[in-house]
């Protein structure tokens, strides 16, 4: 890869790197380790370059990069948070709430903190990041009928929690 | 009564699908049509948009890339740093190599040229050069025959120096010939000596060997090559004069493209040494330049 062409790649890899952030800290836990993550991703990302083929989706390249080190992580130190998977239910509605109340954007925080790994990349990765159900099957290397279970799962649990969270709000209120 | 009374409404996760622009263009086309006439669907439609709004806000937090940007960057310049090591080593390597070429060719070549003060250039297989530009008879005795030619220049002189002293009995440095080769023959068990000497443009050889029933004849009487030594007859019928002397048990030709007279008059000189060359020649102990 010529010197003009690893500066474009560094650029790009620069104006992901939010987003391989936000992902991380979906993954893992502790910022730090996400941070970690993100990094040995980079990095891996940099010297496996050659590969990336121009005009392909570069976002979904790095999150492919980083799903394997977050993956690797965790198989290493076993750090993030275990919880028990949602069980499939009939999907909810949405409860009603408005972007701008900093309260309701708290609630969606907590009760997404509060999903399975899995459904948290998942949900971030298509709501957020607004990667197509193929691309995140590709990212994580799973089924496209793995992606969208797991975000029915994810969605249905969020907004089930947020409606719960918001209603005991109202009740303490 | 709407279509969701009558059970055709659109389902919460296909109403997801539609936002994630996952459905394929009929169930799209379908999805249209219903919400542009189901007031309740088109209403849970808004309220997952909103939904989604605010879960977009709320988990597209900004993030702090400060210290993750600043290790990155020092991570990347690193890796730069040892991968332009990497690519330039090799044409480091190439270039110490090209520059101690440089130095040592020439030195080499230098050294080939001038081992010996005040010997001319010749070629670097000297038998080659030689023997090529002066006909079929030097050539022959020194490519056909592989006569091993010294390798260098260095082993051309050094095969010389071990001659010359061997070849005091010809006045050759009288006449103005130079020495330029010599070797020992012993094709077909000749056991000739071969010098080969120069002068200007002139190549002049000389060969000595013992007599050797049935093949020299007597002095005086016509000489006529044997018949299974086609050298000698293409010698015989080239441009090249041919003057044979005997000493003793000694007999010698000189072989040159000098005018006829000339060559004799050369023979003649170097005739009486002749014994004494092939002698002391004889005892040069076997090595590349004695076959």
């Amino acid at each position: 890869m010529n010197p003009t062409a690893t500066e474009e790649f560094e650029r790009g890899l620069r104006e992901q790197l939010p987003t391989l952030v936000r992902v991380a800290r979906r993954w893992l836990v502790e910022p730090a380790g996400a941070d970690d993550a993100v990094q040995e991703a980079c990095m891996r990302a940099w010297r496996l370059r050659h590969r990336f083929r121009s005009g392909t989706n570069l976002k979904a390249w790095l999150l492919a990069i980083l799903a394997n080190v977050t993956r690797e992580s965790r198989r290493r130190e076993r750090r993030w948070r275990p919880l028990e998977e949602e069980r499939a239910q009939a999907i909810a509605a949405p409860p009603e709430v408005d972007a701008r109340d900093p309260l309701a954007l708290e609630r969606i925080r907590e009760a997404f903190a509060q999903l399975p790994a899995d459904q948290r990349v998942v949900l971030q990765l298509a709501e957020v990041e607004g990667l197509r159900y193929r691309e995140i099957a590709e990212v994580l290397r799973v089924p496209i009928g793995t992606v969208m279970s797991r975000l029915s799962r994810g969605r249905n649990a969020l907004r089930g929690r947020v409606a719960a969270m918001l209603a005991a709000d109202q009740e303490g209120t | 009564m709407t279509e969701r009374a009558r059970g055709r409404c659109i389902d919460a996760e296909t109403l997801d699908r539609h936002l994630d622009g996952e459905l394929d263009a009929p169930e799209v086309e379908r999805v249209r049509a219903h919400l542009a006439s189901c007031a309740d669907c088109l209403e849970a439609l808004r309220a997952h948009e909103r939904f989604r709004a605010a879960t977009q806000v709320a988990l597209r937090e900004a993030v702090d890339l400060g210290r993750l940007e600043a290790g990155l960057e020092s991570s990347l310049r690193r890796a730069r740093e040892r991968e332009r090591w990497r690519v330039r080593w090799p044409f480091r390597v190439a270039l110490a190599a090209a520059a101690a070429a440089a130095l040592l060719i020439p030195a080499w070549v230098l050294g080939e040229l001038k081992l010996v003060p005040g010997m001319p250039a010749l070629p670097l297989r000297i038998d080659t050069g030689l023997y090529r530009n002066v006909g079929i008879m030097h050539y022959f005795c020194g490519i056909r025959r592989q006569v091993p030619a010294p390798p260098t220049r260095v082993a051309a002189a050094a095969k010389l120096e071990r001659y010359t002293p061997l070849l005091d009995e010809i006045p050759y440095r009288a006449e103005g010939l130079e020495l330029v080769d010599a070797h020992v023959c012993t094709f077909r068990q000749r056991g000739y000596a071969h010098l080969v000497l120069r002068r200007d443009g002139h190549v002049v050889s000389v060969f000595v060997s013992r007599d050797a029933a049935g093949f020299v004849p007597p002095l005086g009487e016509a000489w006529r090559p044997p018949g299974d030594d086609l050298a000698l007859r293409r010698l015989a019928r080239g441009r090249f004069t041919f003057e044979m002397v005997r000493v003793g048990a000694y007999f010698g030709f000189v072989v040159s493209d000098l005018a006829p007279d000339e060559e004799r008059r050369l023979a003649g000189a170097f005739a009486p040494g002749l014994d004494r060359v092939l002698e002391r020649i004889s005892r040069v102990p076997p090595s590349r330049d004695r076959i």
